[in-house]
């Protein structure tokens, strides 16, 4: 009891940091919007120029319906929305503490470090939704075609963001943790980064991928972060599929709370304190 | 020349300390291409699907891609660590130590940020450049080489002066770099396919306001335009260098009137 206190006090505090930046926050909801826009002129450009007898327009979903315009702009729109609710920075944050021995600090706090930092991010996730993606969201509703799916849907996307949210979150932090082995955290981030974007379908929908990549990321944990809560928004999941999906993110989040545990024994058994 | 001769040191000092850590120096390249090598995936998925966009097939996009990253890896080279640092050099007051050496303070920020992990961006660039200008079957010939060279020396000096403009910004106000990475990210990203995606109305923004359609987009139709929708003028594409001049031009102009308005913060 006295514990979750202590960690919603967390989140309280990194939720209070989080609302002091506000002149960037406009920019970056615009640099987001201008992004999106692009992205969904290449789409429709895409579409009328290829006509509904190219390959792209004959591929089907898991439901096996054609993927129409609308569903992809509106993959697209989702995917953007997404990006804004499990975003994480702890990455830099570990690597920053890691490299001038502030790590010692939380070492000293009578909290797992995972947690620590788990709650900072859901602190900032939820300003995040409340200051950019609920105004993104009204936005993108005005300026372009989006689908919207039943109550039911829009109920089981979020549950699958949150689980979504978790899997980023640990994703990056166990990489983060690479850096108790020297291992220049820089090149994980921007590896990771680009790894995780190509593979997860936040750029380009899986449905759209040859068979080979599009079983490869069926073996990543990064497709349960994007293309899964987005399917799931847009309806192209049956109940039964969804059941899966939720299982495999279930999955995937032990998993990662195990290799976590296991980098964070014997990073820290390595870990040498240069004086202060 | 005296920069020159200087930004030579600068150089060697900095691949010095670079090449003490040899596996970091090269995993900066490494991530860098397999970076962008996955953009390119990208392209060939989705071109794989939907064959044309706006009368522009796969190999024809690369060539079009790849003349954007060449000149923003050739200008990033130079100009992406000296105006990314500056937003926080101005707001801490460390800018004032350009200032008050006996060199100008522009050349002096250049120089001294020099930036290694772009040379990955250019090699990749060329060798997608070199293999879709095959498949394409442009013919090289001296009068092409020279007009393809003068395109990308063109093509750098846009994105290096967009990049100047915008980081100039915080001679004004601060925007947490949000203001470079709304052009170099942001911006930047509408010449990923042909400007003829996008209706008139950003075709001229991105032909005479923010010129990045001289980047690649004139240029490529230079070469590869025939049977293609040409925005206004296909003799645009000669105005290509002449755009490049204008844009650096008015570059260091914003910036000598920014740093006349820096006011140090005194600490």
């Amino acid at each position: 009891m006295k514990s979750a206190l202590m960690y919603f006090q967390i989140m309280r505090n990194s939720m209070r940091t989080a609302k002091a930046w506000k002149a960037a926050v406009v920019f970056q909801l615009i640099l987001r919007g201008v992004m999106l826009f692009a992205t969904v002129s290449v789409w429709h450009a895409l579409y009328e120029s290829s006509g509904s007898s190219s390959p792209g327009a004959m591929v089907v979903t898991d439901s096996g319906n054609a993927v129409t315009l609308e569903d992809t702009v509106t993959y697209m729109v989702t995917a953007s929305v997404l990006h804004l609710m499990v975003f994480t920075g702890v990455i830099r944050i570990l690597h920053q503490r890691i490299v001038t021995g502030d790590i010692a600090l939380d070492l000293l706090k009578p909290a797992s470090t995972m947690l620590n930092y788990f709650f900072q991010t859901a602190g900032e996730s939820i300003v995040r939704v409340m200051t950019q993606a609920l105004p993104f969201t009204a936005l993108c509703l005005l300026a372009f075609h989006v689908k919207i799916p039943g109550l039911q849907n829009i109920l089981l996307f979020f549950a699958s963001t949150a689980l979504a949210m978790m899997l980023n979150f640990l994703i990056y932090y166990t990489f983060g943790l690479a850096g108790f082995w020297h291992l220049s955290v820089n090149h994980v981030d921007f590896f990771l980064r680009n790894l995780l974007g190509f593979f997860s379908g936040s750029i380009i929908p899986l449905w759209f991928f040859p068979g080979f990549l599009s079983r490869a990321a069926g073996f990543l944990p990064f497709k349960y972060i994007y293309h899964v809560p987005a399917s799931i928004f847009l309806g192209t999941f049956d109940a039964g599929e969804t059941a899966f999906s939720f299982a495999i993110q279930g999955l995937w989040i032990v998993l990662l709370l195990l290799l976590q545990k296991l980098a964070w024994h014997f990073g820290t058994r390595k870990l040498v304190i240069q004086g202060g | 020349m005296g920069t020159l001769k200087l930004y030579m040191r600068f150089i060697q000092a900095y691949l010095k300390i670079k090449m003490e850590y040899r596996f970091p120096f090269f995993m900066d390249f490494f991530t860098h291409i397999v970076g962008y090598g996955l953009t390119y995936a990208g392209i060939w998925i989705i071109m794989t699907r939907f064959p044309v966009i706006r009368g522009w097939t796969f190999d024809e996009v690369v060539f079009l891609f790849s003349l954007n990253l060449l000149s923003y890896g050739i200008s990033g080279i130079f100009f992406f660590t000296p105006l990314r640092r500056l937003e926080s050099l101005v707001r801490d007051g460390s800018f004032d130590n350009l200032l008050i050496k006996p060199m100008n303070p522009f050349a002096h920020l250049v120089v001294r940020y020099f930036n290694h992990d772009f040379f990955g961006h250019v090699i990749i660039a060329v060798i997608f450049l070199a293999a879709s200008a095959a498949n394409l079957r442009i013919a090289w010939t001296p009068g092409a080489i020279f007009m393809l060279v003068l395109f990308v020396i063109g093509a750098v000096l846009i994105q290096a002066g967009l990049m100047i403009l915008s980081a100039a910004i915080c001679f004004w106000f601060f925007t947490d770099n949000a203001s470079i990475d709304m052009v170099i990210y942001g911006t930047r990203r509408f010449i990923d396919f042909p400007v003829t995606v996008y209706d008139r109305g950003i075709q001229m923004i991105l032909t005479f306001a923010i010129p990045y359609a001289f980047v690649n987009f004139y240029p490529a139709v230079y070469f590869i335009g025939e049977g293609k929708e040409i925005p206004f003028s296909p003799l645009l594409a000669a105005a290509s260098p002449m755009a490049g001049i204008i844009v650096f031009a008015a570059a260091i102009l914003a910036w000598n009137i920014g740093i006349r308005r820096y006011q140090s913060t005194g600490t």
